[in-house]
């Protein structure tokens, strides 16, 4: 599986969860030598980017880069920031995209397990994700 | 980060892949495998010779010899890494088998394939993986 991979993907949203898949992702990439991209995927429905509806392309980029910065947390020092992406659209739509570009992948994703609505919205990603992607994925609970 | 991992082995490919991810992430002291095989039905001739590559009618008396063997090519596949293999079966319904395997041993983490010989080919997620994600006590990491 990782030995047809050429990189590590690992889409974060800021969750314990994904922060466990980063935790994961680092040690497989220190195992197998392979360079991890983080990726975060800011949704235009996003309170703060429907809320700047009239603000300028560079505050919304701005505001993406804000929430990447927050999502990647201590993990974008140790990946670097040429390999930590910020992408708008819809979560799962963003991250396959990206895989099928900077492929061929392995996807390792996050998924908690509490009922919450982001959990449950978090699960639904990890799931579309998993039903559609081209290449291998794993997923930490 | 994981000293001991349980890796649930049914002769899938998906199955075979988590064993080589769980051989990766396994560090420590004394890093250890453990592998459990759950014969959920009569294994048939094409899932063992998934593995032996010569397809063989199995008969029910053969099912638990045909567990170690499949068994005993997962560690095969693992072995002159300095990783402790163990080896088990249990006969329980695979997913409580697996979580309550996992808690009796105090295993760091469960790595299995995300979709099982025994699930539906159709499914993304297959119900005994979405079961041991749910109930396990420990960290699940599911492959696909």
């Amino acid at each position: 599986m990782l030995d047809t991979c050429s990189r590590i993907i690992v889409p974060m949203d800021g969750t314990d969860a994904s922060m466990r898949a980063a935790t994961l992702a680092s040690e497989l990439g220190s195992a197998t030598g392979l360079p991890v991209d983080l990726i975060h995927v800011h949704g235009i429905h996003h309170g703060e980017a429907t809320g700047m509806a009239s603000s300028s392309r560079e505050n919304l980029e701005a505001a993406g880069r804000d929430a990447g910065s927050r999502a990647f947390g201590d993990f974008a020092d140790e990946v670097g920031s040429d390999h930590c992406h910020v992408l708008w659209g819809e979560a799962a739509d963003e991250i396959l995209l990206y895989a099928q570009r900077n492929g061929p992948a392995l996807i390792v994703m996050g998924r908690g397990r509490e009922s919450t609505l982001s959990r449950l919205v978090m699960g639904s990603v990890s799931d579309a994700v998993l039903r559609r992607a081209e290449g291998p994925v794993t997923v930490v609970s | 980060m994981y000293n001991k991992i349980l890796v649930p082995i049914d002769g899938s490919d998906a199955s075979m892949d988590a064993l080589m991810l769980a051989a990766e992430l396994v560090s420590g002291d004394a890093p250890t495998l453990e592998l459990l095989h759950v014969p959920e039905h009569a294994p048939t001739g094409e899932e063992l010779g998934h593995w032996s590559g010569t397809p063989g009618a199995v008969d029910d008396r053969g099912i638990e010899q045909a567990a170690l063997d499949l068994l005993d090519r997962a560690a095969g596949a693992v072995a002159d890494r300095g990783i402790r293999v163990n080896s088990n079966v249990l006969w329980a319904p695979p997913a409580r088998a697996i979580v309550d395997h996992a808690a009796e041993l105090d295993v760091d983490a469960i790595v299995m394939g995300s979709r099982g010989l025994s699930d539906l080919k159709g499914l993304f997620l297959g119900s005994v993986s979405h079961r041991v994600l749910h109930t396990a006590g420990c960290r699940v990491i599911l492959i696909r």
